[in-house]
C-alpha cells in the first residue's frame, strides 16, 4: 500500500509553547485516517500543517512532510491547498448559491467553460449524494440549506478542486445523528477516490469508519495502528485510558 | 438588588425617552418654523435680496452641498473601504493593525476646523488651488475617512472567519474572496455607511469656510470653483440677525429633509437585514 503522506519529526510550537512534538507518521492511500485525542492535544495544528495553513500562522514548525513523493514545502501554497483539502466543523457555505459555491474555486482556476463548470458541479454534488436533493434548485442560495447538506456541500465545495487528501475537522460535531451517518457513508464512498483524514471527538465514529486511527495526547503521538487493534487491544495504557472513557 | 434593577431599567427608559424627545422636538421645531417659507421658489431660486438671503430662494447652495459632498465621499469611500479591507483580510501583523487602528482614531479626533486649516494652507495656499469644491471636499473626505472606514470594517468583521479560512483552504488568494464574497455580502452595509458619511460631511461647516463655500455664487459647474453650502448659507443667515430668521429656519428645514431622507435610505439598506 502506498502512503499518501509522510509526517517525519514534526514539531509545532506557538509563542514558545510547543503544540505538537515530534511526530511521525504515515498516511496510506485511498483510506480513513482518525486522529483522535483531548481538547487541546494538537489535533487541529496537526491537520493545519497537512494544507500548509500552519505557515500562514505565528507558528515555528520543523521537521519534513511529503505528498506522494514531494515535499510539501517546496510546492506553492495555493498548489498545496489543491492537492490537499480542508473542510471545517461549522459549515461554512459562502453566501451565494449553491451553483456558484460549486463553482468558486474552478472558477479561480480559470475554468470558464459553462459546460464543463456544470460537469465538475454535478458531478461532485452527485459524489456527497447532495446531487438529488438539489438538482432543481442549484439556484437556491447555500446558506438556506439543512446542517447536514451545508456540510454535504463544503465538502463537495471542497472536491471541485480535485483534492488528493481530504482533511475534515470534527465535520459533524455541529449536526445531529441523522445527518452524522449520512456523512459517515459519504466518507466510505470517498476512500476509493481521495485519502481521507478526520478529527473527530467522537470515538464511536473513528471506530465505525477509519482504517487507521492516531491517538494524539499533549502533542505528543502516543499510538498509531490499525484502527481495529487501537480500539481492541492498545498497546499503551494511556491510550487504553482515553478509548475506555477513564481519562483524565 | 430588586431596586437596583428597577433603577436601572427606569434609567435606561428615562435616557431613550430624553433622546428621542430631543431628536423629535428638534425635528418638529426645525420643520415647523421652517415651513412657511418651503415653496417651490425658495427650492429652485437663487437667494436675493437687499441684505442677502433675506428674499429668493437656495437652489446654488443644494446644489452646492450635493457637490462637496460627492467630492467628500467619491475621495474617501474607496480609500475608508480598501483600509478596512486590508485591516480585516490582508494585513497579518497584529501590530500593524494596532497602529492603523490609531492612526484613524487619531483622524477621527482631528477638530474638523483644523482639517479647514489644513486644506486652506496646503491645497488652496501650497497647492494653488484656491477655494473650490476640490479644496473643501478633500478636508471633508478626511473628516468621514474613519467613519466610513469603522462602519465597513465592522461590516467585514462580522463575515465568519469559518467562511473566509474556507476560501483559503481552496487555495484562492484573499483579493478574490474579498471581490466575489466579502463585496457583494457587505454591499448593503457599505453603501449604507457610505450614505451616513456623506450626511455627516454635508452638515459640516469648519472644513468649507475657508476653503471653498462661499456667501454667493451661481449653481457650480465644476469642482474647481468655489460653491455656496448649505451650512454656510444657514450661519451666515443667522449671523445677519433677524431680518433672515425666517429663511434660515427654511435653509435647515432643507438640509434636515435631506439628511433625514438619506439616514432613511441608509438605514434600509443597512440595518432592516435579517
Ligand atoms: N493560533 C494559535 N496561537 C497560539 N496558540 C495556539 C494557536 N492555535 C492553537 N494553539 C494552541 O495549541 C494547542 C493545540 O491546539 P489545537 O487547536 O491544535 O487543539 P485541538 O486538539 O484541535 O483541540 P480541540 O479538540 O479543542 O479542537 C492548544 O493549547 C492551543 O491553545
Ligand atoms: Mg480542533
Amino acid at each position: 500500500m502506498n502512503n499518501a503522506l509522510t509526517i517525519e519529526k514534526l514539531s509545532v510550537s506557538y509563542d514558545n509553547k510547543e503544540a505538537l512534538k515530534d511526530i511521525s507518521l504515515k498516511i496510506p492511500e485511498h483510506r480513513i485516517t482518525a486522529v483522535i485525542g483531548p481538547s487541546g492535544c494538537g489535533k487541529s495544528t496537526f491537520l493545519k500543517c497537512l494544507n500548509g495553513q500552519i505557515m500562514e500562522e505565528n507558528a515555528r514548525v520543523s521537521g519534513k512532510v511529503t505528498l506522494s513523493g514531494t515535499d510539501i514545502s517546496k510546492l506553492k501554497p495555493s498548489d498545496l491547498r489543491r492537492k490537499v483539502g480542508l473542510v471545517f466543523q461549522t459549515p461554512a457555505p459562502f453566501p451565494m448559491s449553491i451553483y456558484k459555491n460549486m463553482t468558486y474555486a474552478p472558477r479561480y482556476y480559470g475554468i470558464n467553460d459553462r459546460e464543463e463548470l456544470k460537469r465538475t458541479v454535478t458531478e461532485k454534488l452527485k459524489l456527497t449524494g447532495l446531487y438529488d436533493e438539489v438538482k432543481d434548485e442549484l439556484k437556491k442560495s447555500a446558506v438556506k440549506l439543512s446542517g447536514g447538506q451545508k456540510q454535504r456541500l463544503c465538502i463537495a465545495r471542497a472536491l471541485t478542486v480535485d483534492p488528493e487528501v481530504l482533511l475534515l475537522d470534527e465535520p459533524c460535531s455541529a449536526l445531529d445523528i441523522k445527518s452524522t451517518s449520512v456523512i459517515e457513508e459519504l466518507l466510505l464512498r470517498l476512500k476509493e477516490t481521495y485519502t481521507i483524514v478526520i478529527v473527530t471527538h467522537n470515538l464511536g465514529q473513528a471506530a465505525r469508519i477509519s482504517d487507521m486511527t492516531a491517538f494524539i495526547n499533549d502533542g505528543r503521538l502516543v499510538e498509531f495502528g490499525e484502527t481495529g487493534s487501537i480500539f481492541k487491544a492498545p498497546e499503551m495504557e494511556e491510550t487504553k485510558d482515553f478509548i475506555t472513557g477513564s481519562f483524565g | 438588588m430588586r431596586h437596583l434593577s428597577k433603577l436601572v431599567k427606569l434609567w435606561a427608559f428615562l435616557g431613550i425617552g430624553i433622546t428621542l424627545g430631543t431628536v423629535a422636538f428638534i425635528f418638529l421645531f426645525i420643520f415647523y418654523e421652517g415651513a412657511s417659507v418651503i415653496s417651490p421658489s425658495f427650492i429652485l431660486e437663487s437667494p436675493s435680496g437687499a441684505i442677502l438671503g433675506t428674499e429668493g430662494g437656495i437652489f446654488p447652495a443644494i446644489i452646492g452641498s450635493l457637490f462637496f459632498t460627492g467630492t467628500a465621499v467619491a475621495m474617501s469611500a474607496p480609500a475608508a473601504v480598501a483600509a478596512a479591507a486590508y485591516i480585516t483580510f490582508f494585513c497579518k501583523n497584529d501590530r500593524m493593525k494596532v497602529v492603523l487602528h490609531s492612526v484613524i482614531n487619531t483622524i477621527s479626533g482631528i477638530p474638523s476646523i483644523v482639517l479647514g486649516l489644513f486644506a486652506y494652507s496646503f491645497l488652496v495656499k501650497s497647492l494653488g488651488l484656491g477655494r473650490c469644491i476640490l479644496s473643501s471636499g478633500t478636508a471633508l473626505a478626511v473628516m468621514i475617512l474613519p467613519f466610513i472606514e469603522i462602519r465597513a470594517e465592522k461590516a467585514f468583521g462580522e463575515l465568519s472567519e469559518e467562511m473566509i479560512r474556507s476560501s483559503d483552504a481552496l487555495g484562492c488568494s484573499r483579493t478574490y474572496m474579498f471581490l466575489k464574497i466579502a463585496l457583494p455580502s457587505c454591499k448593503r452595509e457599505l453603501i449604507s455607511a457610505v450614505i451616513l458619511g456623506g450626511c455627516y460631511a454635508m452638515g459640516a461647516t469648519p472644513p468649507l469656510i475657508f476653503t471653498g463655500a462661499v456667501a454667493y455664487a451661481s449653481v457650480p459647474e465644476s469642482i474647481f470653483e468655489p460653491a455656496m453650502a448649505l451650512p454656510m448659507h444657514l450661519y451666515l443667515l443667522v449671523a445677519q440677525g433677524a431680518t433672515s430668521m425666517d429663511t434660515a429656519y427654511g435653509t435647515a428645514f432643507v438640509m434636515l429633509a435631506l439628511i433625514l431622507i438619506l439616514t432613511i435610505i441608509a438605514r434600509a439598506l443597512g440595518g432592516f437585514r435579517k
